[in-house]
């Protein structure tokens, strides 16, 4: 146990509980002394790891010494360690990273941007990155710092790329000339005068609002996905990792779901039950909604904790 | 905590990355959905990333092979799954029609012989109105020929009445198919003693479908134990047979008193041994056959061969391993592989070829001057001993 508690980080009731085999179980598995990673470095990075985590635990909450190693044989100390050795510069880590992982690195980036010459232009721009150019007060900084090897490595640059990608279109979108401004943007000519009392579509958006605030999180991520992002159930099912029917199934029960929730709320508000009914049939033009805004208005957690300081540094 | 419309404030790679890898514990989970629930920007990330995955997976497939995956095995034997679900149900259409053909039908002498009471219902009949059918035509055969009285109980007269449905249902099919059917609902179950007969047999005691022969004995005397039963089933047999060499010049004489089965043109001989021949000629199905009482050709049948001429046959011969076929428009076809390959035979003969017959100890070898034999419209008979050069007889 001395090679854990006594490393400087390894505070704190979590990690005095746990077990060192567990830890000599794990080294010789990661292969970390290929490159260079020392026995007590590769104890510091785990307990740095599973404290920043918390160990997979909300925050404030005690992790049990059970929950410590469940974290820790999660990790897929493999990726973990060749990540560490390539922000730390390895040469022999970087061959290896490039022999694994810069085909899978480029056709990834090829099928996020949809195009072979901008895949390779990102994933060019990726590895200047990860290789360390940037430099912050005078260190070498790489993302792979990051990588806290929860997920598999080419997992993690997967979504790194598409994080680079999806944030310079956001960019670029943004000085987009009002001449090229895609179709849609454009107001309607004229509004029509709406049949249904103002009164009662107002109430109407209020109550359909109130619905969709109170679904679970995954219902609003389908419902988000499915109706704003245009994703297909395939797509969706892939992400929760359900069947596509699965999907159809639980967005046909949101849908019906947030009507009955709807007309209960109208009626909460005085309306009778066939007029409860009859609001629901006003046309959505007619609506003033905003569905985009109103599921991520109802979004509860922000992770400010979570922005990486090496990403922003990137950015 | 503010809202994070457009809040710069989203998940880092690692965790977007391990909420898609299903990495995460559920609290962390949960927060991370109720994110990406609201932040397009972190969505669109996700998907992206997951679309790079699939692509990234379809590469990977056939390059690496179905029986590399983890799995893989599974697959294989998903796909292992449908020849045997189609054997299967090949199967059970086998054992559910089988004994509508092979094995006369309980039902059909349940219902011939009432009285007795001594057939018992087997659970091989799955279909009575069928066996019922058979029943009554073979039952209406053989009250037309003069043996109803002698089966000497009510189901004759109860069969007797069905013999207008039987009729009607033998409009609609070929006459051979029709008594096909009623031979094996007529005969009586499979003794273990009583050799069964094929087709082949069968036609050879047809009365010599091949000129002057000696006259088809009726089916020899089987030793089975003479119960009532068996006796009436035998004096059905006996009846069927005088109707139908009354019936001439109809072309199912060829299959009277059978266990065997006739399927358009083509013989299913049983598995018992073969009895010994009772005519001179050997074996041949004769679908378009030669009356010697007549001396006319009987009207020919319809063959489950099509020649390459793409008519049906009418008249086949099998000897040796040769095979021969006169199609409706009288060419003749020879196949020396069972029918599969069929080539023309240069006409060498006069008239026009209407039927095709094989002659006795064909088995043997083609060492017999003439095996074959074939009938003309003008009356003249050729032979052959391959089925290639003819000459007239």
């Amino acid at each position: 146990m001395a090679g854990i508690s006594g490393v400087p980080g390894a505070t704190g009731p979590n990690v005095t509980g746990l077990d060192a085999t567990c830890f000599d179980e794990f080294w010789p598995a990661s292969g970390a002394e290929a490159y260079g990673l020392g026995r007590g470095e590769f104890d510091r990075l785990l307990l740095r790891i599973g404290t920043a985590q918390n160990y997979g635990q909300p925050q404030g909450a005690t992790a049990s010494r059970h929950e410590q190693e469940g974290f820790f044989r999660g990790l897929r100390l493999a990726d973990l360690v060749l990540a560490r050795a390539c922000a730390s510069g390895h040469e022999g880590a970087w061959e290896h990273f490039l022999a694994l992982y810069r085909q899978p690195l480029e056709r990834a980036a090829m099928a996020i941007t949809g195009s072979e010459t901008l895949g390779r232009d990102l994933a060019g721009q990726l590895y200047a990155e990860l290789y360390g150019l940037t430099t912050r007060d005078g260190e070498r900084r790489s993302p792979l710092e990051s990588y806290r090897g929860r997920g598999s490595l080419i997992g993690w640059l997967r979504t790194t790329l598409a994080q680079r990608h999806v944030d310079h279109h956001r960019r670029t979108r943004r000085e987009l000339p009002l001449d090229d401004a895609p179709e849609g943007c454009e107001p309607p000519a004229a509004v029509p005068e709406p049949e249904t009392p103002p009164a009662d579509i107002a109430l109407l958006a209020r109550a359909i609002e109130m619905a969709i605030e109170r679904r679970p999180a995954e219902e609003r991520l389908l419902l988000a996905a499915y109706y704003i992002d245009g994703r297909t159930l395939v797509e969706i099912g892939r992400l929760l990792q359900v069947h596509e029917a699965t999907v159809s199934r639980k967005l046909r029960r949101v849908a019906g779901g947030i009507r009955k929730q709807v007309v209960r709320n109208l009626r909460g508000w005085g309306l009778s039950k066939q007029a409860a009914w009859e609001a629901l049939g006003v046309d959505p033009c007619d609506l003033d909604l905003n569905l985009k805004k109103m599921l991520q208005a109802s979004s509860p957690e922000a992770f400010p904790e979570k922005a990486a300081p090496q990403e922003k540094a990137a950015r | 905590m503010k809202p994070i419309s457009q809040a710069e404030v989203h998940p880092d790679a690692d965790s977007l990355n391990a909420f898609a890898e299903q990495a995460l514990a559920a609290p962390e989970r949960e927060r991370i959905l109720a994110h990406i629930a609201g932040c397009g920007r972190c969505r669109q990330v996700v998907f992206l990333a997951q679309q790079a995955a699939a692509d990234a997976e379809a590469a990977l497939v056939p390059a690496a092979g179905a029986a590399n995956r983890p799995g893989a095995w599974r697959w294989r034997w998903r796909l292992a799954w449908v020849p045997v679900a189609a054997l299967a149900s090949m199967v059970a259409l086998v054992v559910t029609f089988h004994p509508w053909h092979a094995a006369p039908g309980p039902n059909a002498s349940q219902s011939a012989l009432p009285a007795e009471g001594k057939s018992a219902p087997s659970p091989l009949s799955p279909k009575p109105a069928l066996p019922e059918l058979r029943a009554a035509a073979a039952k209406g055969a053989t009250g037309r020929a003069g043996h109803e009285e002698a089966a000497g109980n009510a189901a004759g007269r109860a069969a007797a009445k069905t013999v207008a449905r039987a009729n009607s249902a033998a409009r609609r099919r070929p006459v051979q198919e029709v008594a096909v059917d009623a031979a094996p609902a007529a005969a009586p179950p499979a003794l273990p003693d009583r050799p069964a007969l094929s087709i082949d047999n069968a036609a050879l005691s047809a009365a010599g479908a091949f000129g002057p022969g000696p006259e088809p004995r009726p089916v020899p005397a089987q030793p089975q134990p003479q119960t009532a039963v068996a006796a009436w089933r035998q004096e059905q047999m006996a009846g069927a047979a005088q109707k139908k060499a009354a019936a001439a010049p109809r072309a199912d004489r060829s299959l009277h008193g059978t266990e065997g089965r006739f399927q358009g043109g083509r013989t299913m001989a049983a598995a018992a041994p073969r009895p010994q021949l009772t005519a001179a000629y050997a074996g041949s199905i004769e679908s378009g056959a030669f009356n010697p009482a007549t001396g006319q050709v009987a009207p020919l049948q319809p063959s489950a061969f099509k020649m390459p001429s793409g008519l049906m046959a009418v008249s086949t011969a099998t000897a040796w391993h040769h095979m021969l076929a006169i199609d409706r428009a009288g060419a003749l076809f020879l196949s020396e592989d069972q029918g599969k390959n069929w080539q023309p035979v240069q006409k060498q003969w006069t008239g026009r070829a209407l039927a095709v017959k094989a002659q006795a100890g064909t088995s043997a070898g083609p060492e017999l001057d003439s095996v074959f034999q074939m009938t003309c419209d003008n009356g003249s008979t050729w032979v052959s001993a391959d089925g290639k050069s003819w000459r007239a007889q």
